[in-house]
């Protein structure tokens, strides 16, 4: 059965909404993403677009700045909670691996 | 050398995995992908490498946009700047290539990728399928009626066969389509949630096969028609093929003209679709009354003679006829007409005979007239059928002031008629001079307008049933 949108957030989801917690062009996700995890993250550009399609549809970003083709996006209160669910959803998950492999390091 | 190549591909509108494999070995062997017409595709030389290409989806986008929107254009943007070069688009369909050894994908979400294919499918390719299933389906239905109903009228003619089948080759095509796309979106959904991206099946050797059954079933009509010299079949058949290619391409020429002038996507539809309906039924005018007067004119005929008659053309039909008045009586009357239509298929065969006076024959002057039918079986397992078929199709009732008259064939003595089984035609308590007769691969059916002697039946049975 597919998940309900947006409750849980896949990886690329999770970092272009962090990437727009600071007003960003579109386009320059690429980089602030690339650079935010030191290009362990990669998301491609149909998939950005898709997205950030969909994030506005959802109300979670809003447009800032719109220059020709250029677009600028940044985080609202509404994306603000879904990412912070979701970092919240992380942490429990981190705390229950502790819980379980904590003291073998 | 040409620089430039048309090929037919055979794609299904979801296959994007065949379609990037594809056009990456073209490219192989120094053809990169230009343009998409309705069509052909068309490739330009270029120096054989190895590329990546991807094939993706705008929804929104439409064949009727005068230019590509502004959201596909940002698509693009985000494209070349992650080293993806745009080649064409063909409706929703996108497709970008990259010369990056190892290029990041365009679609790095399989959740988001089926979503949006899915999203595209319904607009532009389930919609039109279903619509066509439905189609196929009824025309399928009216086929099995008309089967049951008139099964020598359906299986004796190539036109109504050729027809049906052409109708079967579009249901396997959507039946083939849409399971293909279900069972694939299907998979894909599920792939998708464990973050797997499931890559499509062509179809491309089915879409090769129904092509080069419907261009057989073309030729075979036309070779049909021209071996048994049907003029005004042909003419027509002719006429209609002219029709479709006129449509396609007017409505087409439309389309593109208008997305030349930068018309909006809205009034484009709205002038192709008017255009393609004035055009359709301005141009099926012209072919019924045109075969009509040419008809009524005799202009299929030019070897027959005509006639004038309460103000119409009559022809005046003089076939080669195996049965007529002549063979069975003497008689002195040169106003007849002598008319025979054949119909064949692999099937049946059918002769409909008639021998009538002329119209502007005097109402005082009595002759004799006859008419029959002979169907030849050369399916022998289609006798019964078609038997009970005749039988069946000729009981009925009828009102004549206010009384009903049962019609009806009733089983007669076969052996004056050398049959296997003879029937004659009963009107309520009156008996017709219409008959039945069955024999080894033929069933006859004829009507006099005297009462036929012995020896006449003698006569029928030495010329039509041998």
């Amino acid at each position: 059965m597919p998940r309900p949108k947006f409750q849980t957030l896949t990886e690329q989801m999770f970092y272009i909404l962090l990437c727009l917690k600071t007003e960003c062009y579109g386009i320059d996700l690429f980089d602030r993403i690339a650079e935010k995890t030191n290009r362990r993250v990669t998301v491609g550009s149909g998939t950005l677009y898709n997205l950030l399609e969909q994030f506005l549809d959802a109300g979670m970003i809003r447009e800032v700045k719109v220059e020709g083709r250029r677009r600028s996006y940044i985080l609202t209160d509404m994306g603000k909670d879904v990412l912070a669910k979701e970092y919240q959803r992380l942490l429990l998950q981190a705390a229950d691996y502790s819980a379980v492999f904590g003291g073998e390091d | 050398m040409n620089e430039l190549k048309h090929r037919l591909e055979f794609f299904s509108f979801y296959d994007h995995s065949g379609i990037e494999k594809h056009l990456g070995e073209m490219a192989e062997k120094g053809w990169l992908l230009k343009e998409i017409k309705r069509v052909t595709w068309v490739y330009r030389r270029i120096k054989p490498k190895k590329l990546h290409f991807a094939v993706t989806y705008y929804p929104n986008a439409s064949d009727f946009d005068p230019e590509p929107q502004e959201g596909q254009m940002i698509y693009r943007d985000y494209s070349e700047y992650a080293g993806w070069k745009f080649v064409c688009q063909s409706a929703q369909m996108q497709i970008f290539y990259n010369e990056e050894e190892e290029p990041i994908p365009l679609e790095t979400d399989p959740v988001v990728e089926v979503q949006t294919i899915h999203k595209a499918a319904k607009k532009s390719f389930l919609l039109p399928h279903f619509i066509i299933l439905g189609l196929s389906i009824l025309q399928a239905a009216l086929f099995i009626s008309r089967l049951l109903d008139d099964p020598i009228g359906l299986l004796s003619s190539t036109t109504n066969l050729s027809t049906g089948f052409c109708w079967v080759l579009l249901f396997l095509l959507c039946v083939i389509e849409l399971c293909g796309y279900y069972r694939w979106h299907n998979k894909a959904v599920k792939a998708a949630e464990n973050g797997e991206f499931l890559e499509t099946h062509s179809h491309t050797l089915f879409h090769r096969m129904i092509l080069a059954a419907s261009v057989f079933l073309l030729v075979y009509q036309l070779i049909n028609m021209l071996s048994t010299g049907k003029r005004m079949m042909l003419t027509i058949y002719v006429l209609l093929i002219g029709y479709m290619i006129t449509l396609i391409a007017v409505v087409n020429a439309v389309t593109q003209f208008l997305k030349r002038k930068k018309v909006s996507r809205g009034a484009n539809l709205a002038v192709t679709l008017i255009v393609d309906f004035a055009l359709a039924f301005a141009m099926i005018a012209a072919i019924t009354f045109g075969t009509l007067r040419a008809s009524q004119s005799g202009l299929f005929h030019p070897e027959e003679d005509t006639y004038e008659y309460g103000g119409m053309t009559f022809i005046l039909y003089q076939d080669e006829i195996p049965l007529s008045v002549g063979d069975l009586q003497d008689i002195d009357f040169d106003g007849y007409i002598r008319e025979s239509r054949e119909s064949e298929s692999i099937f049946l065969g059918q002769r409909v005979v008639h021998q009538w006076p002329r119209h502007d024959t005097s109402p005082t002057v009595k002759v004799p007239s006859l008419s029959y039918t002979l169907t030849i079986i050369k399916e022998p397992a289609l006798y019964d059928w078609c038997k009970d078929g005749l039988l069946k199709k000729r009981t009925d009732k009828a009102e004549e002031d206010g009384v009903v008259f049962s019609r009806y064939y009733k089983e007669i003595d076969a052996t004056p008629w050398l049959a296997k089984e003879a029937y004659q035609y009963h009107f309520g308590e009156g008996i017709l001079n219409q008959y039945l007769l069955c024999y080894e691969d033929r069933i006859i059916e004829i009507d006099f307008n005297w009462e036929p002697t012995e020896e006449q039946m003698r006569i029928v049975a030495e010329k039509l049933a041998r």
